[in-house]
């Protein structure tokens, strides 16, 4: 029943979209509301899923998504605006219906049906509300209230000072280009700005109160991307995971603090930012590492109490400038780099809890870890292809990903966004991100490196993008892990998009 | 007595050297004729007399080899060539003079004689008005160009239509602008400059796209400064990053997405004159819009020209313009100001392969700013690519003399209203 409700409701409203541009200017532009349908397939292109995954199946997704994204201008004054910003989204997949080997998998894997419901849509109002809140501003004051997403720092690809909102896979098809605004969890929070003009620096000063807290939501077990081998002789493996979700702390009595100052000085822009919070990603307590795996073992009990999520401080700066030349790549040719912007931000996470592994248990210490990103966008002039081409240019990111955790024993387990080696103090990886648009931007080839220097280990996707005009457009994209190990290798993966925006 | 006598002499001494810079005043007054029409005297009589036959009639590809003479080259091949471009057409109107505003005449007059172009080609001295009201040069008549401030501030709401002359669709943009000169002003107080200006502001400008949906609530913030040798600085509020990114200014040539056109040629060209090397070729007559009514103009989906321009005779400069780098994406411009607005009217936008590429239309109004003055500015526009039969078409509805806050461009505002 639900289903048909779904159906209906999304038939209705891209009924009453179509062909009318200006239909979402509602009250005199009061109302506004913009939104996003989207059909996905991704099918798995790796051919050595059995025996690990017991089944063979063709697609892992068959989904379909709307995202409604709606901003009030309640009030208007000459003192001061009131305004009313929301994102809600949901999406249903069915992929377990109309592929039954994977629906078997899943029943097989689960032993019940709350991990096909899990995969198959949000089924909560937390997860369905992305955002929604009251934002009040006059020209020395700015207050937001409500549930919201915060972005800090100024990279994209790995995440590095954007600390503040969790992260949720599961909306993910993407992994090897991973869209941070599509991940990040809004969290309940109150959020200050002081932007007085005459500031020193013309700096803007950013406190954040977020009682809310969230752990990272990773895939569920039995997702593509979560399916390391030792779950298959789990009874109930997802058990394993649901308990990071059951540990979250109670938070309203003990907010997170951070702030954040921003200023220009002499061409580059700086940012400033702490944060005292809990870690997204929990630890297992001491002496519960054999417990939080037996419910999941046999399929007997309820996994609790075994994870927490300890408190650290986070500090980062962030820094970009332009740089007003261009720098030839091939010296006496015309390949050169311009309209180049050179950007990094850098974090110190200070008293920050790992676990260490010690036989069949685990023990908890506390380390620091320090990490920086240097970025370098630039517009890449081609030679003959360029100038044939309406004169477009090659749009390039570069990234470079560093870490360093000098107190890391081997047997220290710091996940997920740091060193990913078993052994050693520091990592590195590089991305690289190329795009170009041919046909006056309707077909927009795209390819995304990201190469770990420390390992060895490649994941690229190549994309193919066809926007015939501004409401429809097409993709496909080809994900490939190398060098990862065998699971994760077998995530290779094809995805074809369909996405109405209105 | 004597005291007296020396008292007296010193007043008589006082009051010659007055007189004297009276004198020297005034006579730079008489010697700068400006403002300065089009046409006057015989040459207007001659005008007039060609309208009573033109104007008002409608001119399409049947007529138009009578009025062949008074388009650029061009222009008439578009016309003339209805396979390739449909049928596309304009009605002439009488010539009307375009006076500047009493701020503009003012302020010209005023500081007359304190510009001057440096060793980098850049504007040395400029306070306001036109810098060169007499320009010998193309770079001194670039810079008339360039200093133009559009009743010292304006908002407007932006629609356009990217069209496809091949599949015979288009695509649709909606926007709003905001641009305010912090210097150079003329008629809206404060003149020439607001009073409190640390940073040396220029002009400022935002943006906020409205549609298509993939940009809606895109916000662009420019700010260009008084220092002319200095690159100007753009930031961007990205709804999809929720996020403020720096942009490079150095870079504008890359085509906008899907539209004809790229950061320098905004309203004619946008971007540091000093970059360019400038041949003034002369005067020529031409039909080209300076009083357009929008309301006139007429749309067909999928013909990439607006249809019903509404052109008048003028006598504009033809000024070559060449980018100094040999990569830069045209080869050759060639510019038609007007000599009374000093508004790019028309544009001839070469490839590198020295073949046509583009042909930009400014379409000209007068609309009325503070306290009612004229401002002279444009309503519409057409950039044309000739070799894909393409065109971005744009129609911008300005209220001019608008009196913004100039806390709104800055970062924080821009954050504050990205949502």
């Amino acid at each position: 029943m639900r289903k048909r409700i779904i159906s209906v409701f999304v038939t209705v409203w891209l009924l009453a979209l179509a062909g009318n541009a200006f239909a979402l200017d509602l009250f005199s532009g009061k109302l506004t509301v913009h939104g996003i349908a989207q059909t996905t397939v991704q099918m798995p292109t790796h051919k050595e899923t059995s025996p690990d995954q017991l089944h063979d199946y063709d697609f892992h997704n068959i989904r379909g998504t709307l995202k409604l994204e709606t901003l009030w201008h309640a009030y208007e004054g000459e003192s001061y605006n009131i305004n009313v910003y929301s994102i809600f989204k949901n999406y249903y997949d069915k992929a377990y219906d109309i592929d039954s080997g994977y629906g078997n998998y899943i029943s097989d894997f689960s032993g019940h049906r709350s991990l096909r419901n899990e995969l198959r849509s949000y089924t909560t109002f937390r997860d369905i509300c992305r955002e929604f809140f009251i934002d009040v501003a006059n020209p020395l004051f700015q207050v937001r209230l409500g549930k919201q997403v915060v972005s800090w720092g100024e990279t994209s690809f790995s995440r590095m000072a954007d600390i503040v909102n969790p992260i949720d896979a599961r909306g993910v098809i993407n992994p090897v280009v991973p869209d941070f605004s599509q991940m990040k969890q809004g969290l309940w929070m109150a959020r200050f700005y002081y932007t007085n003009p005459d500031m020193w620096q013309n700096m803007t000063l950013e406190l954040l109160i977020i009682p809310d807290f969230q752990p990272t939501r990773v895939y569920p077990a039995g997702h593509h991307m979560m399916h390391p081998s030792a779950f298959n002789m789990m009874q109930n493996p997802n058990e394993v995971l649901k308990a990071r979700y059951r540990d979250k702390p109670k938070s309203w009595g003990s907010p997170e603090i951070g702030f954040k100052i921003r200023g220009f000085t002499g061409g580059f822009d700086w940012s400033l930012q702490y944060l005292h919070h809990r870690n997204d990603n929990p630890v297992t307590q001491e002496g519960k590492a054999l417990l939080s795996a037996l419910p999941a073992l046999f399929g007997i009990g309820r996994t609790e109490d075994v994870y927490h999520y300890a408190w650290q401080h986070t500090i980062g700066a962030t820094f970009n400038k332009p740089l007003p030349f261009d720098i030839s790549i091939i010296p006496g040719t015309s390949l050169k780099m311009s309209g180049i912007l050179f950007k990094g931000e850098f974090i110190w996470e200070k008293d920050r809890d790992i676990n260490q592994t010690a036989g069949f248990d685990v023990r908890v210490r506390e380390i620091d870890r320090y990490a920086g990103v240097l970025g370098w966008d630039c517009k890449i002039y081609l030679p003959w292809i360029t100038p044939r081409y309406r004169n477009k240019l090659l749009n390039s990111s570069t990234q470079l990903f560093m870490e360093w955790v000098p107190d890391r024993h081997r047997i220290d387990s710091i996940s997920p966004w740091s060193t990913q080696r078993k052994k050693g103090h520091h990592y590195a990886a590089v991305t690289e991100s190329l795009s170009y648009a041919f046909w006056h931007s309707r077909i927009i080839p795209a390819v995304n490196l990201n190469y770990n220097l420390t390992e060895g280990s490649l994941q690229y996707a190549l994309a193919l993008v066809f926007k015939p005009t501004y409401k429809w457009g097409y993709s496909l994209v080809f994900a490939d892990f190398i060098e990862y190990g065998r699971e994760t290798d077998n995530g290779d993966m094809l995805i074809f998009d369909i996405t109405y925006e209105f | 007595m004597k005291n007296k006598d020396h008292s007296n002499m010193r007043i008589y001494i006082y009051l010659t050297v007055i007189l004297l810079l009276l004198f020297v005043t005034t006579g730079f007054a008489i010697a700068l004729e400006y403002p300065k029409a089009c046409y006057e005297g015989e040459e207007l009589e001659k005008v007039r007399t060609w309208e009573k036959t033109w104007a008002g009639k409608k001119i399409d590809s049947s007529n138009v080899d009578s009025v062949k003479e008074y388009l650029p080259d061009s222009f008439y091949g578009l016309i003339k060539d209805t396979n390739r471009w449909g049928n596309t057409y304009f009605t002439i109107i009488p010539y009307q003079t375009i006076v500047p505003s009493p701020g503009i005449i003012e302020q010209t007059r005023k500081n007359h004689g304190k510009s001057k172009v440096g060793d980098n080609k850049e504007l040395l001295n400029y306070v306001s008005g036109v810098p060169f009201p007499e320009a010998q040069s193309g770079l001194e008549i670039a810079y008339n160009f360039r200093t133009r401030t559009f009743g010292d501030a304006y908002k407007s709401r932006d629609t356009g239509h990217i069209v496809d002359g091949k599949l015979k669709y288009d695509m649709n943009i909606d926007l709003e602008n905001n641009l305010c000169f912090f210097a150079g002003r003329t008629d809206t107080p404060p003149v020439p400059e607001f009073l409190n200006n640390p940073k040396k502001i220029w002009r400022a400008f935002s943006m906020t796209q409205l549609a298509p949906p993939e940009t809606r609530n895109m916000r662009i913030m420019e700010i260009q400064y008084k220092d002319f040798m200095k690159p100007y600085d753009m930031w961007m509020w990205l709804p999809a990053v929720r996020r403020v990114k720096r942009r490079s200014t150095t870079e504008r040539q890359d085509s906008a997405s899907a539209g004809d056109n790229c950061g320098y040629d905004n309203m004619g060209y946008d971007g540091p004159i000093r970059i360019n090397d400038y041949k003034y070729l002369g005067q020529k007559e031409y039909l080209f819009s300076r009083h357009n009514d929008m309301d006139k103009l007429e749309h067909t989906p999928g013909h990439p020209v607006w249809n019903n321009l509404q052109r008048e005779r003028v006598k504009v400069y033809v000024v070559e313009v060449i980018n100094e780098s040999s990569t830069f994406l045209y080869s050759k411009v060639i510019w038609y100001l007007c000599p009374e607005s000093w508004q790019i009217l028309y544009a001839d936008r070469y490839d590198r392969r020295e073949k046509l590429w583009r042909i930009s239309d400014q379409v000209g109004n007068v609309g009325k700013g503070h306290n009612g003055v004229d401002v002279a500015s444009f309503s519409a526009n057409m950039s044309i690519d000739i070799q894909r039969i393409h065109g971005t078409l744009g129609l911008s509805d300005k209220k001019y003399g608008y009196d913004f806050d100039p806390n709104m461009f800055s970062l924080y505002y821009l954050q504050k209203h990205g949502y």
